[in-house]
């Protein structure tokens, strides 16, 4: 889709945002000036000093409101709502004690039922108590006179309690911003100082300042941006690895960071490879790793393959049998979930081999949609092999296991139905020709219809799945490669499966002949797939479309 | 004089009244000039689209009963600018804000989206507007101001009362959370 269809698509949103938006210049012009008359009016003494001093007031309010104004603190929506749409509430009706020169630091904020308070929308870390400034003379674990210009609740350590956030002005004019972390007693302060932070237009911003290390034992260090959007107080969290020797390779989206520790990129035969892989959560929110035990393979929560054409190595911590379970793990924001996987060497081929490591999240158990994240890099087995036997040599079972070609599957399942992929194998040589079977199963206790968006039988466009290298995607070799308006339905009943057997890809050229791309030769690398099908829940398009995928990656050498 | 009341103008389309044009014009001109402008960045050429905005809404009113006329204007405005600007672009001319626009768009587009995944437009407007529901009032304000009006950010800040750089951060923080909920439900644009 283009920009400008995105932008004529835009036409169609709903009449009220576009109303609420615009500036409703014609009402304003129905009111007419008014005509004022003075009279002159002589006022008792009493009265006019009562009358000064409720101009005064006034003056100071209408400062303070102008202040505030100038400062975007009130947004100014033309015929708007002049208050914010955040849930806010002053810090006295949260904590009435909060002005005791003590708090009960025995604690912790839950229980002392600050929460329920007020309404908590979801779970974010980030909770602003108040849009009012404060005066507070003297507030428990804050030095003495502090202007609290906002207060905040943030789990800033991720000790799973809030911590209290202020932004703060002291007896000298200096900001800053404090974190009361009641539960363990200790106060942390941010100085805005340095080229790191400043005040920018009427927003605090705090660059790069490390806030607190992010695990009790030290293995990483967290670091935090603090800013200010709108009324909310915004902390970015970034999460990098301690100091160390290895390489580290990451793939992220805007939910998930997955980091592998790499300690060499050459491996004499008979060495063990040793990686750690990370899962961090970026996001406000919890996810789940997804880890479908019912493979044969049951550590696929961060799920790594090291691969040279044909021959994988053997993960020796691999776990041989599985249940038809679905195991979900748990990331909380700012949460890191690690695992450390050993690969032996021992029966390798000499070569470079393509390393890819994927994680599976999803917001919920009963979640649709997954995202996955994959982190691709190469390491090198050579042929000179150390004198000295393998710290830890692990043979296989069945050694001619580890030569074997594995088979790669791919499934994403829910109530409704379950879609699965099936692959002859992970890596493949140019020229090779991949061969896909794909088949969705119907698990509700309600047909449904598979949705294929063109009279033609063979396109695959029942279930379709496209192989890609960034902008490069391999040719579907068995693609009719026509189209027509028309469309079809295919009915599954409970139960009913529909498979589309050996869609064959092409992995020699790239291209796409319906799109004029002329072909090119195809590269190495690790290759995304996704294979996705859209159902409809009756025959008649009174229910919305819904699009199920599940995706894998594969080598190509 | 006050403006004549929405419903009323309705009515006189409805009526086939000679002044219902004219009352149209006079009350909404200028709201249909700022959109045709910001589009075509052309005096001339939105002076044209608002004339044959109006004589349109004169064909579609009756069928049409709009629950805001306003709105309705305002989209069939949008969507003449839009062609009008084809049709410019075609011939080499144009620009301005639209391409600005345009331009931020783009990072909307995943690139992974190919001919088979051909949405129903439908579904992806239902869930866009799912995602302007949930949005801050103050950050949906700015998102529909510069990407259905088309208006520029400096006049976006000073409409709602807050700088530019203020109104840019959103604009770029709503554009990925758009991309990530679309892409979240199964939509790669």
């Amino acid at each position: 889709m283009k920009s400008e269809e995105i932008f004529e698509m835009f036409n169609d949103i709903d009449d009220s945002f576009v109303d609420a938006a615009f500036p409703n210049e014609e009402k304003s012009e129905v009111v007419q000036p008014q005509e004022i008359h003075m009279t002159k009016r002589h006022l008792p003494w009493g009265i006019a000093a009562a009358a000064a001093a409720c101009l005064a007031v006034c003056a100071a309010v209408g400062a303070v409101i102008a202040v505030n104004i100038g400062k975007g603190k009130i947004p100014v929506v033309p015929n708007g709502p002049t208050q914010s749409s955040l849930n806010t509430i002053a810090a006295e009706e949260i904590y009435p004690g909060y002005t005791d020169s003590e708090l009960p630091l025995t604690f912790t904020i839950e229980e002392l039922g600050i929460l329920q308070y007020f309404q908590i929308r979801n779970d974010k870390t980030i909770m602003r108590l108040s849009t009012f400034d404060m005066n507070i003379d003297g507030w428990g674990v804050f030095s003495n006179k502090v202007y609290v210009r906002s207060v905040y609740l943030c789990d800033l350590n991720f000790d799973g309690y809030r911590e209290i956030a202020a932004a703060v002005t002291n007896e000298s004019g200096e900001k800053s911003v404090r974190v009361a972390d009641v539960r363990n007693q200790k106060e942390y302060e941010y100085k805005v100082e340095g080229y790191e932070s400043r005040w920018h237009y009427d927003s605090l911003v705090l660059k790069d300042k490390k806030l607190y290390l992010c695990t009790a034992d030290g293995s990483h260090v967290s670091k935090e941006t603090l800013s200010f959007d709108d009324l909310e107080l915004v902390v970015d969290k970034i999460v990098e690895p301690v100091v160390t020797d290895q390489k580290i390779e990451s793939a992220e989206n805007d939910k998930v960071r997955l980091s592998v520790g790499i300690p060499k990129s050459e491996y004499k035969k008979g060495e063990i490879i040793d990686l750690t892989a990370e899962v961090y959560n970026k996001s406000d929110k919890t996810f789940y790793i997804v880890s479908p035990t019912s493979t044969r393979e049951a550590h696929l929560d961060i799920k790594t393959v090291i691969s040279l054409g044909e021959n994988k190595l053997v993960d020796m911590d691999e776990v041989q049998f599985g249940n038809d379970m679905m195991e979900y793990i748990p990331v909380n924001p700012g949460e890191l979930y690690t695992v450390v996987r050993r690969f032996d060497t021992s029966n390798a081929e000499v070569g470079v081999y393509g390393v890819f490591s994927t994680v599976i999240v999803t917001d919920g158990f009963n979640a649709d949609v997954t995202e996955d994240v994959t982190v691709k890099f190469q390491i090198e087995i050579t042929s000179g092999a150390s004198d000295e036997p393998a710290t830890d040599p692990v043979t296989p079972d069945d050694p001619s296991e580890s030569t074997e070609p594995e088979p790669l599957s791919s499934v994403f399942e829910n109530d409704k139905l379950r879609l699965q992929v099936d692959l002859e194998k992970y890596a493949y040589k140019k020229g090779d020709i991949i061969t896909v079977d794909a088949e969705v199963t119907n698990k509700s206790d309600k047909k449904f219809y598979i949705f294929v968006p063109t009279a033609t039988a063979d396109t695959h466009t029942e279930i379709r799945t496209n192989i890609s290298l960034d902008d490069r995607k391999l040719n579907d070799i068995d693609a009719v490669r026509y189209w027509d308006d028309a469309i079809k339905l295919i009915p599954l009943e409970p139960g009913e499966s529909f498979t589309l057997k050996k869609v064959r890809f092409d992995t020699t050229y790239t291209g796409d002949e319906l799109l004029g791309i002329s072909n090119q030769p195809v590269q190495s690398g690790i290759y995304q797939g996704i294979t996705t099908v859209t159902i409809l829940d009756s025959p008649g398009f009174e229910t919305p479309a819904e699009s199920y995928y599940t995706s894998f990656a594969i080598s190509i050498m | 004089m006050p403006f004549m009341e929405d419903t009323e103008i309705i009515r006189k389309f409805m009526e086939r009244s000679d002044t219902a044009v004219g009352e149209l014009q006079l009350k909404y001109k200028n709201y249909c000039g700022k959109i045709a402008m910001n589009i075509l960045n052309s005096h001339e050429e939105s002076e044209e689209c608002v004339n044959d905005a109006m004589m349109r809404i004169w064909e579609l009113i009756p069928p049409h009963d709009p629950k805001s006329l306003r709105a309705f204007l305002g989209k069939v405005t949008r969507n003449l600018a839009i062609n009008r600007l084809k049709k410019l672009t075609a011939e080499k001319r144009g620009s301005g804000e639209i391409t600005a626009v345009y331009e931020e768009l783009s990072e909307l587009i995943s690139g992974k989206a190919d001919i088979e995944q051909q949405y129903e437009r439908s579904e992806i407007i239902r869930e866009i507007n799912a995602f302007l529901s949930s949005l801050p009032e103050q950050n949906r304000n700015i998102f529909v101001l510069r990407y259905w009006y088309c208006d520029s950010v400096k006049s976006i800040a000073e409409t709602l009362g807050t700088n530019e750089n203020n109104v840019s951060v959103t604009l770029s923080r709503v554009r990925k959370k758009l991309k990530t909920h679309l892409r979240k439900r199964g939509y790669e644009i």
